[in-house]
């Protein structure tokens, strides 16, 4: 059985840049969060974007799915430009990401798996069997089977944060976008967060943007690493270059996981 | 002047100024929402289960309370209008007064109040919650234009179901009226509804019914933005809930004013 939606999307090739953002500003109530933040991430990779709380990293995702205006600059997502872009345009853009919220951002009157099928039943393409085997196949992927039936408010922050994974992965996006996902969870069920989504970008192969200050989280799952500062990308390269690069300010924000030397040192 | 005399001036200034800038934007952003609202009005088909939903919630379940109020209301209004029409034995004219109090004013205007009691304060704690839960964000992202998902169904709900619970009412607050013109004015309840059929015309009761139509308009839209400007925490939950009916309260007296004086006037 096809599971899944047809893509309408062109073939992606690979080294082909998904993302790139152009002299990104953004002022919230007089605070200059991005000051021309220049980025660029390529199909098929696992990008960290790393920071201090505050840094604006939340924001610098949000203006990435069309969620924000920026003051000035520019996003282009496949090379389409996204800023500016309003209505059915920017749907149309928005529908090849999915995004997974810090706080998971389930309709609490909704079940878990209304949730989770909530975009294919909006877009009325597929008939409710169809989106019951999605569902169903998703849930399996992020092991909640049984669970459809629950309510948001019945279920640990772990398995909310799994079921928002699922409910992105529903939407059979070509970019995945995570916003903190293991924050606020203890470590063993991070750690549990951090196999699922390696093991998806191992088994979907989706370009994936992680937005983190767990630096645990970042060496394990990324491809690349951009750590921000003061509105800007400070420095950017593989987790081996991160790990080695001698700039002051990455390295006062890595000494601390340095110390620990966990495991997951690249 | 004195220094400390302008700079008290200044603030002043400065706070009427941004007092007077921020309802002009909640003014504009909400007749631009109204626009979106009424376009996204075409799927309302689409989208009737959710539709039909919200209407139970403004109608039905706003009866009990409705009719509670409406039998008081009208106890009342033939209580004070008896008494001073007994004066000058004119007691078979409480039925005129009291229908045509309920229908031109009081009908739609106690009918307001309780649906914004009632609806309008829990439609944007429910959407102001879900905006500052990202919920609202989720909903994009997942595809879903939110003023379809969201707002539409209750606009819809709320311009339906006032002007039907409006002439509900209006028709409780006349029997409450009979009850205690027969009770305390011996007033035969045949005399008092043929008083009624002399005074009363098809325009009296439009005029209520138009009126609940305009004041379901402001209801609903008023209290679906201020929920989905909220940005922050449970603090603003309440103050957007707090500010959404203050505001509809006072654009319903003002609205009531306007289109009164049109149907007299023209």
């Amino acid at each position: 059985m096809v599971i899944g939606l047809d893509s309408e999307t062109k073939e992606i090739t690979e080294n082909e840049v998904a993302i790139e953002v152009r002299q990104l500003h953004k002022w919230f109530r007089g605070n200059h969060v991005l000051r021309g933040l220049d980025l660029k991430i390529r199909a098929g990779t696992s990008t960290a974007i790393v920071g201090g709380s505050g840094a604006g990293k939340s924001v610098l995702l949000k203006h990435i799915i069309g969620l924000a205006k920026p003051a000035s600059g520019n996003v282009f997502v496949f090379g389409e430009e996204l800023t500016g872009k309003t209505g059915r345009q920017l749907e149309a853009i928005q529908r090849r990401f999915a995004m997974v919220f810090q706080g998971s951002a389930l309709l609490n009157s909704l079940t878990v798996a209304e949730n989770i099928g909530l975009g294919l039943t909006e877009q009325r393409r597929l008939s409710k069997r169809q989106i019951d085997a999605i569902v169903r196949e998703k849930l399996s992927l992020v092991g909640l089977e049984g669970k459809g039936s629950q309510l948001p408010g019945e279920l640990s922050g772990g398995m909310k944060k799994r079921v928002g994974i699922a409910r992105a992965l529903a939407m059979d996006p070509d970019l995945l976008l995570f916003d903190e996902p293991t924050t606020g969870l203890d470590p063993v069920m991070a750690e549990r967060i951090d196999a699922l989504i390696d093991e998806l970008k191992k088994k979907l192969k989706k370009t994936t943007v992680i937005v983190t200050h767990d630096m645990d989280s970042a060496f394990k799952l990324a491809d690349h690493i951009a750590m921000i500062y003061e509105g800007k990308i400070a420095e950017e390269g593989s987790p081996e270059e991160f790990w080695a690069n001698t700039n002051p300010v990455v390295e006062e924000f890595i000494s601390r996981f340095k110390r620990q030397g966990t495991k997951h040192t690249p | 002047m004195s220094n400390a005399g302008r700079t008290k001036f200044g603030r002043c200034f400065i706070v009427l100024g941004n007092g007077f800038l921020n309802f002009s934007q909640s003014v504009g952003e909400m007749c631009q929402l109204l626009a979106a609202t009424i376009l996204w009005c075409r799927a309302v088909f689409k989208n009737l289960d959710k539709v039909l939903s919200q209407m139970a919630q403004v109608g039905a379940d706003t009866l009990p309370i409705a009719t509670l109020t409406a039998v008081f209301v009208g106890f009342v209004l033939a209580l004070q209008t008896g008494v001073a029409l007994q004066t000058y034995g004119q007691e078979a004219n409480i039925g005129a007064v009291v229908a045509l109090s309920m229908t031109r004013e009081l009908g739609p205007v106690l009918t307001a109040i309780l649906v914004i009691g009632r609806i309008g304060a829990a439609i944007t704690a429910e959407i102001a919650t879900m905006s500052v839960s990202e919920e609202v964000d989720a909903l994009k992202t997942l595809g879903i234009n939110p003023v379809r998902y969201l707002v539409m169904p209750r606009f819809i709900a709320c311009v339906t179901m006032l002007p039907i619970l409006v002439i509900y009412v209006n028709l409780i607050g006349v029997i409450g009226g009979a009850a205690v013109a027969k009770a305390y004015f011996g007033v035969p309840f045949l005399l008092y509804v043929e008083n009624i059929e002399d005074w009363l015309t098809i325009g009296d009761i439009g005029q209520g019914v138009v009126k609940a139509a305009v004041f379901g308009v402001i209801i609903s839209i008023v209290s679906c933005h201020r929920g989905l400007v909220t940005v922050g925490g449970p603090g603003e939950v309440g103050l957007a809930t707090t500010n959404s009916v203050v505001f509809s309260f006072v654009s319903v007296y003002i609205f009531n004013y306007f289109v009164t004086r049109l149907w007299l006037l023209g």
